[in-house]
């Protein structure tokens, strides 16, 4: 037998279980989801988790919020000190001006060379889509990019906001097709409110769950209810 | 690439003239560096003031087991070139040693004759040839890489006080490598009105001049360079650094455009 990947637990509760360990090493992992279904939190949750219990070092590009705003809206939410990470440079976050992919790239080499980043979340990636000519383009970009990261110690998180709120096998996404893993967040209407629910559509080389779990978003974050199913 | 040797720091120029008085210290033929042999451990003087350690074909943790024994001679050594009128201390300059970090610096002394004359034929080779066996896309990191590398360590060789100082840091280190000419223009910054954007032309670019249309920037080695300066000496890594006019896009020069980005 081949020698196993090592993993990188996201510090989810519910989820590393799911995952049989956690997210593949130096692999890369697509969360996506309507508005409001919990992408940034799940991002920052890895990589706070990622801090706060494993020693790595994370790196949050955030192309849609300002830090500041980002940084105000998760102290408001949840009570993690995140403050002392971003103090001592456990957790950078940073944006990049009008999405220039050569500087984008400059500064993840950077970061991963030099300042020993181990975990690299990019919110959302659909932006960088957006300011890229043509969807050839986009995809040489980001496998381009991808196999670049995949050579460097660290494993890299990318959300992609979706439309629909369930989903069906039409609206798969390039980069659905281009990354390791695609992880879903649902949030249903059921009656009179919303539930959120979380699947694991894809991951390459990991025997995962099938099935859709209910989470909740709570002060401490996402956690995944993996004896209920939906 | 790990070194497999112990380097210390005198932290000052030698003077050739007064290591040659120092004996046991034997001038290198053709090169100004001085070596002394201890059994199979080697030490070498640099005339930057570095001092390095080690014995061919033993790993770093067998090094350490011969400098327990002979460290006293490298101490020896040190009180030596002390005794010539240099002014540091001894002990702490001995409890400083430590492994050594892989360089591509090129020391002074160690090219006497050729010192960094360039070859740009190789030069581009060196870099074009990734292209052959790599992807693209890596084979411009590698390149980005080389240049970071670099751009960091001037401010390390410079020490320059202000941006200014480093731009023309970068400027005396393109005359002295001769791999290009350059010359910059400053402009304030609109949206951050404490920075200046930067633009460095570069002529005779030895990785570019020449080439034909491709329609693409392909000094990625130079944009490294000017970012990874900057980001040094700024201590800030949200630096954009844009290649707009190489001979890869039709131009017969270089041309960059160097600004820091809010957060
Ligand atoms: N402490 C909390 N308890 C419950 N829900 C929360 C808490 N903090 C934030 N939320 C909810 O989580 C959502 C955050 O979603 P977010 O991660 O920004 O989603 P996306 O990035 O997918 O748009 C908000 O809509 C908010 O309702
Ligand atoms: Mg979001």
């Amino acid at each position: 037998m081949k020698e196993k990947i090592p993993r990188v637990p996201t510090g989810i509760k519910g989820l590393d279980e799911m995952l049989g360990g956690g997210l593949l090493k130096k692999r890369h992992v697509l969360v996506t989801g309507g508005p409001g279904s919990g992408k940034t939190t799940f991002a920052m949750q890895f990589l706070y988790n990622g801090a706060e219990k494993f020693g790595d070092k994370g790196l949050f590009i955030s192309l849609e919020e300002k830090s500041e705003k980002l940084v105000e809206n998760l102290s408001q939410g949840f009570n993690w000190d995140l403050e002392k990470h971003l103090r001592e440079g456990n957790i950078v976050i940073t944006t990049v001006d009008k999405f220039d992919w050569d500087t984008l790239t400059d500064m993840l080499q950077s970061y991963v060379t030099r300042h020993k980043v181990r975990r690299v979340v990019i919110d959302p990636l659909t932006i960088l889509r957006l300011n890229t000519r043509d969807t050839f383009e986009f995809r040489r970009k980001l496998i381009g990019l991808l196999g670049f990261l995949e050579n460097l110690d660290c494993t890299v998180l990318l959300t992609s906001e979706s439309q629909s709120l369930t989903r069906e096998a039409s609206t798969y996404t390039l980069e659905e097709f281009v990354v390791d893993g695609v992880i879903v967040l649902y949030n249903i209407p059921v009656r009179n409110e919303r539930r959120r629910a979380l699947e694991i559509v894809k991951m390459r080389g990991v025997a995962h769950s099938n099935n859709i779990y209910p989470f909740k978003i709570t002060p401490k974050g996402i956690v995944v209810y993996q004896e209920e199913i939906i | 690439m790990q070194a497999q040797a112990y380097v210390y720091h005198i932290g000052m120029h030698l003077d050739p003239k007064k290591l040659s008085k120092i004996s046991g210290l034997k001038k290198v033929d053709g090169l100004e560096l001085f070596e002394k042999s201890i059994g199979n451990l080697r030490i070498q003087v640099f005339l930057n003031g570095e001092i390095r350690a080690f014995v061919p074909g033993k790993t770093i943790n067998e090094l350490k087991e011969v400098l327990i024994v002979s460290g006293v001679k490298i101490v020896e050594l040190l009180e030596e070139i002390k005794k010539q009128g240099y002014k540091f201390d001894v002990e702490e300059v001995f409890k400083n040693g430590h492994q050594m970090d892989f360089t591509y610096e090129t020391p002074e002394g160690t090219r006497v004759k050729l010192k960094n004359e360039v070859a740009a034929d190789l030069l581009k080779e060196l870099i074009y040839s990734a292209h052959d066996i790599m992807p693209e896309f890596q084979a411009e990191r590698n390149s980005v890489q080389a240049g970071e590398n670099i751009g960091r360590r001037l401010v390390r060789i410079y020490k320059p006080k202000n941006t200014d100082e480093l731009a023309d840091a970068i400027v005396k280190y393109f005359k002295e490598q001769k791999i290009g000419i350059v010359t910059y223009k400053t402009k304030k910054d609109e949206k951050e009105s404490n920075m200046k954007m930067y633009t460095f032309r570069v002529d005779e670019c030895a990785v570019a001049s020449g080439i034909p249309l491709v329609n693409k920037p392909v000094c990625h080695i130079t944009r490294g360079l000017i970012r990874g300066a900057f980001c040094q000496f700024l201590e800030l890594e949200n630096v954009a650094v844009k290649e707009t006019k190489c001979w890869g896009l039709g131009d017969t020069y270089c041309e960059f455009l160097m600004k820091v980005f809010p957060k």
